[in-house]
């Protein structure tokens, strides 16, 4: 196959990096061309058209550089202006492969191509290059030669799965940014009048809809709503029209409505699946997959999770069909008297928070009010984390069947049952406190196959029998 | 098992002193010298400096050991918190030495040993022994 271009647009991308230099002495130009002679306009802004036309003239000539060539060992990838690269990449050693249809691409048959290996950074992907819907289906169908089983398994998660997976993980804090950058770009955009605007709205409305809470806490509450608003929209409209593919090799998986995502996984490659539960889907009994592969989920908006939630023998199920051989086994080493190795830092957070807010309360008494709210709020999340950690303590422990390791543990305000393949494992080790030395426990940190750094830690568990567990002599 | 060289502590202790010399230029730039802060300050920075020469080097010189078995390498450290660190060899990426000028001096150097995902130093190696070691990992 011959060398071919990337798609048309990657002009736009190139020229977009330097294109706001020139705005503003063009848009001077022009005010001094309205105001002045028209030969004072000439004779001041033809410098500046030039600038524009060399900078267009160099964008082309970027894009006319860059190529990608597909070969039967794997894909080559050339582009440089005066510093030429020129990158081969083997299919085999391609972990996962990904098409992006961004809503605002389609009509111009537009789709980013991600491709990772093992190798290279782990923000991220180590290629992308936009291509036409045409050229990115054909590098698709390339790599997925490399598994030509025409049978598989078929994943096709429910609307309420996926609005129960929205509900439950969507981040607020991601949101309240979101909203946060939107009325300061506004403002830069449209006139300050307008983000000034927006703002007079927002404080208006708190107002009327406080119910008695002080107004600083109600705008507080009102934004952290909004912010999580925007986030479970954003996460529904990733996983809908979600399907995952199960082949011989091969995890494909299909999702989104406005942005089509497709990935394409080497299922030799993954690294470890997690099954995650929240306090409320713990006491729901509701159970979401997600698993990880270099490359899968390295973007903000990706499809991070294989399965989302899912009632225990529905999830069991699709778990089997999608990944034969990767089971948990039973808890073979589990704490022992190390309760308070679990229970520490939240117990910290419960006695903290309310020691701190009557302080506050004595140090500010004209913030009394909201004070009294805000200490109210934080120490919501730390009765949350004690919750999860007692669950952590009924639960935690460590297995292995042979093939695989079992960790089972909680991490933030999640409780993870992670299996773990034996040969993905890189690093396994055992911290000992000072405190952990009176009753012989410590800290498992098992450290999995990754890019950048992947660590799973089990806390409280014995030292002597970890240590027989693991086959580690005492030195 | 593999114990480093006792030149490594003696190394630990050079660059604790050079460490310990801007915070005692710092003190006596800024206070007065002989005034009550200046002799806190200079207590502090004199347990401190105690402290690691005398205590926490030579426990973690002691505590530090390496060993290298058929399938695995295992490296234990720590001076409060004691690690166990074990790398299965089957995962090695690479194997790289780095030696400081103190290194050179003493002739030793540390072995960085890095998988996908994980990483062990192992300072206070004679050089040639390093070598011995790399060569000992498969690849």
């Amino acid at each position: 196959m011959s060398p071919q271009h990337a798609h048309p647009l990657t002009i736009f991308t190139h020229l977009w990096r330097v294109f706001y230099l020139t705005i503003i002495p063009v848009i001077r130009g022009f005010m001094g061309a309205v105001r002045g002679d028209f030969s004072v306009w000439l004779g001041g802004a033809w410098i500046d058209i030039g600038i524009l036309l060399i900078m267009v003239a160099g964008a082309v000539w970027s894009w006319r550089r860059v190529t990608y060539t597909l070969e039967d060992e794997g894909i080559r990838i050339a582009s440089g202006l005066l510093l030429r690269h020129d990158t081969r990449i083997p299919w085999d050693k391609i972990v996962t492969l990904s098409v992006a249809h961004p809503f605002f691409l389609r009509p111009l048959r537009g789709a980013y191509l991600r491709a990772d290996t093992l190798g290279g950074s782990f923000k991220d992907a180590d290629f992308t290059i936009l291509l036409t819907h045409r050229q990115a289906a054909q590098v698709w169908e390339r790599l997925e030669e490399r598994d030509a089983s025409v049978s598989g398994r078929v994943y096709t998660p429910s609307t309420s799965s996926i609005v129960a997976l929205a509900l439950l993980t969507s981040n607020a804090f991601a949101g309240v940014v979101f909203i946060a950058t939107l009325v300061s770009q506004s403002g830069k955009l449209l006139g300050q009048e307008f983000s000034e605007r927006i703002l007079g709205t927002m404080e208006t409305l708190t107002r009327q809809l406080a119910f008695g809470i002080p107004y600083s806490a109600a705008m507080l509450a009102y934004l952290l709503l909004f912010g999580w608003l925007y986030a479970f929209v954003q996460s529904f409209l990733n996983y809908k029209n979600m399907r995952v593919f199960r082949r011989r090799h091969t995890l494909l998986i299909r999702g989104g409505l406005l942005t089509r995502r497709e990935y394409c996984i080497d299922a030799g490659d993954i690294n470890f699946l997690d099954i995650r539960q929240s306090v409320s889907t713990k006491l729901l009994h509701l159970y979401s997959l997600y698993i990880s592969a270099v490359g899968y989920g390295k973007q903000k908006d990706d499809i991070s999770c294989v399965i989302p939630t899912a009632k225990g023998e529905v999830f069991n199920t699709h778990h089997h069909q999608l990944f034969p051989g990767f089971d948990a086994s039973p808890r073979q080493l589990a704490p022992k008297g190390t309760l308070f190795r679990f229970i520490g830092q939240p117990l910290t957070w419960c006695l903290g928070s309310p020691a701190a807010t009557v302080l506050l309360c004595w140090l500010f008494p004209g913030w009394k009010s909201f004070i009294l709210f805000l200490g109210f709020m934080l120490l919501v999340p730390g009765l949350v984390l004690m919750v999860v950690r007692l669950l952590d303590y009924t639960t935690s422990g460590v297995s292995c069947d042979g093939i695989s390791y079992t960790l089972r543990y909680s991490k933030g305000f999640y409780i993870h049952t992670v299996i773990i393949p034996t040969d993905k494992v890189v690093l396994v080790q055992l911290r000992q406190s000072p405190f952990q030395r009176r009753n012989g426990s410590c800290d498992l940190l098992v450290y999995t196959q990754a890019e950048g750094r992947s660590v799973h830690t089990c806390r409280g568990l014995p030292l002597h029998e970890l240590r027989d567990f693991f086959h580690i002599h005492s030195q | 098992m593999i114990k480093p060289q006792p030149g490594i502590l003696t190394i630990w202790r050079l660059l604790l002193v050079f460490a310990a010399i801007p915070p005692s230029f710092l003190f006596s730039l800024f206070l007065r010298v002989g005034g009550l802060w200046w002799w806190v300050c200079a207590a502090l920075w004199t347990v401190a400096f105690l402290f690691f020469y005398l205590f926490y080097l030579p426990v973690r010189y002691r505590k530090l050991s390496f060993t290298l078995e058929k399938d695995r390498l295992t490296v234990t450290s720590g001076v409060f918190q004691t690690n166990t660190r074990v790398m299965p060899l089957a995962n090695v990426q690479y194997v790289g030495l780095v030696i400081s000028p103190f290194d050179a001096v003493w002739g030793l150097c540390t072995l960085l040993v890095t998988a996908p995902g994980g990483r062990l130093h192992l300072p206070g190696l004679r050089q040639q022994d390093a070598r011995n070691l790399a060569a000992l990992m498969p690849r």
